[in-house]
């Protein structure tokens, strides 16, 4: 075991987890306002990756630059995914479910149509530039990047949802629909932003993922699963604590590949997702 | 103002309101009684634009109402207190009052209205940080009038304010009530509680099984053999 890696690879980890918390995040917005939650997120961010892929070789837009189209187009899709899917099945959970299930397959078909079945990758001039701290630690920035956009990120929700009148809206949907109706609140408004909202983030944690990760069509479950685990640890509609849980999903892929040969360093994320919930089953951050 | 013509409405094809005509003038304390499942909430939602209506008109100002959703028909001046009191239980009562004023028109207004909910209860300046779930019933009850009047109503709708309350609370809740319609308010007060009702309100409607049985001024209400006897029990 060599532990003069550690430390960067503690860094890795929170850095990579930040992007899954990010996803975990969208699919918490979603549910928040609408009471479900469609499967399909990690196939929305392949689809935001393919598109920064598209920009790259298209148009020679390096993925920080063109994350300025993919954040309004994945807020459209965002908020075609309410319109379209989640509004008519009225927040249906379980049809939602299954619904997102067919947009599961015909995301990742399109893609494979599109793109073909190869991996990808799609450079940005700073992919391979590093930042070193001390002697011990070097980072890809890339990364660091994608560390400071989550924390901006978190920063900006956790102003709006405290200290705006549209952040107070969000959580008067979440609370109580028919109040939020009764005291003027345009319910349907207020979702279709979310969703709105939600695919922006999906945009950013695309963005963000693209510089350190191989594309594949296929790679959307695993996204979603991703996004499952820290929304499941951390309680549906408790944001920051799904970013924070994104964060230890992170930390234990990162520990697991570096240290840990085989199958189970690889699936040691999912060991202690499964962990957790087995001795904390209402979640990490639920009181007694 | 407000003038409900042969309204029927239901859930799932079966019918709860049945022909059910009512109106409130300018400045008028109306009240609703009824027993239980009598029907009573699902008029004050159809008012309010959560339930639809399968049939009738509800005229409010000259425009019928049937079909509006609910945050536009709260911009309209029409503002619901709803039965249970329905607060954002997560949220502070400053919360709770500030969404109150969350509609585009009355925004610019919710400063000197929250003063004025403060004033009207004091005991919700004394408790706005705390969260609306933690609130005693009856406090409840005053943050979910406050965040209504800071909508600005010109017709206030409460579905049954007095439930569950202790005496104090539902004096306090009716004196406030009071001193608002002398104010100017139209008030449509839902109530089972007849004789607070009747000790409040100018006149009514008995509602019975989804129909309106009974209407007149509070005397009328208050002699009706039928009434003393299914709802004061003389
Ligand atoms: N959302 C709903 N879906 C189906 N049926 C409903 C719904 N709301 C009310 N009902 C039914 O409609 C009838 C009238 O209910 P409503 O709540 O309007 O009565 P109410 O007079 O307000 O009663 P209470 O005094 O208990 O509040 C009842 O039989 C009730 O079961
Ligand atoms: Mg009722």
């Amino acid at each position: 075991m060599d532990l003069s890696i550690l430390p960067q690879t503690i860094a890795q980890g929170v850095l990579v987890g930040s992007t899954y918390g990010l996803i975990g995040l969208s699919m918490g917005l979603m549910y928040s306002v609408s009471g479900a939650i469609s499967l399909a997120q990690g196939h929305m961010v392949s689809m935001s990756m393919y598109l920064v892929l598209s920009l790259y070789t298209g148009l020679q837009l390096d993925p920080y630059v063109s994350v300025a189209i993919t954040l309004p187009v994945l807020a459209l899709a965002g908020a075609a995914l309410y319109w379209f899917l989640i509004r008519p099945l009225s927040g249906n959970a379980i049809m939602v479910f299954q619904a997102s299930l067919g947009l599961m397959f015909l995301i990742e078909n399109v893609l494979l149509m599109i793109y073909g079945g190869q991996f990808h990758q799609v450079p940005s001039i700073v992919s391979n530039r590093f930042i070193t701290f001390g002697d011990a630690m070097i980072m890809k920035l890339p990364l660091l990047i994608g560390f400071g956009v989550t924390g901006a990120l978190a920063g900006i929700l956790f102003v709006t949802l405290e200290y705006t009148d549209y952040g107070r809206s969000m959580r008067a949907v979440h609370q109580n629909e028919r109040s939020a109706a009764l005291v003027g609140v345009n319910v349907q408004k207020v979702r279709l932003w979310v969703f709105a909202m939600s695919g922006a983030v999906i945009a950013i944690a695309g963005v963000l993922l693209v510089p350190s990760t191989p594309l594949h069509p296929a790679e959307g479950l695993k996204y979603t699963l991703v996004g499952l685990m820290p929304l499941v640890l951390a309680g549906m509609s408790n944001f920051f604590g799904i970013l924070l849980s994104g964060v230890i999903i992170g930390l234990a892929e990162a520990i697991g590949t570096v240290y840990i040969s085989g199958a189970i360093g690889l699936s040691l994320p999912y060991i202690i997702f499964i962990l957790i919930l087995i001795f904390r089953p209402h979640g990490l951050f639920k009181g007694h | 103002m407000l003038e409900l013509q042969s309204v029927h409405a239901g859930y799932d094809g079966i019918e709860v309101l049945s022909n059910v005509s009512l109106s409130v003038g300018d400045g008028d304390y109306v009240t609703l009684l009824g027993a239980n499942n009598a029907g009573k909430s699902t008029l004050v939602n159809c008012i309010s634009g959560l339930v639809r209506p399968t049939n009738g008109r509800i005229i409010y100002k000259g425009s019928d109402l049937v079909g509006v959703p609910p945050h536009e028909i709260t911009s309209m001046g029409i503002c619901q207190v709803p039965e249970g009191r329905q607060l954002f239980p997560s949220m502070t009562v400053l919360e709770n009052l500030l969404m109150g004023g969350i509609a585009p028109n009355a925004r610019s207004r919710r400063p000197e209205r929250l003063e004025f909910v403060f004033e009207l209860f004091p005991r919700l300046a004394e408790r706005r940080k705390q969260q609306a779930g933690t609130l005693s019933g009856g406090e409840q009850q005053m943050a979910a009038i406050g965040r209504a009047l800071i909508g600005g109503p010109t017709l206030l709708v409460l579905d049954e304010p007095s439930l569950g309350l202790s005496p104090l609370f539902v004096k306090a809740i009716f004196e406030a009530l009071r001193g608002l319609h002398q104010g100017g308010l139209s008030i449509l007060l839902v109530e089972q509680n007849l004789s607070v009702a009747l000790r409040h309100a100018q006149r009514g409607y008995v509602l019975e099984r989804g129909e309106i049985v009974l209407a007149g001024n509070n005397a009328k209400l208050r002699d009706d053999p039928h009434v003393r006897r299914a709802y004061l029990g003389l």
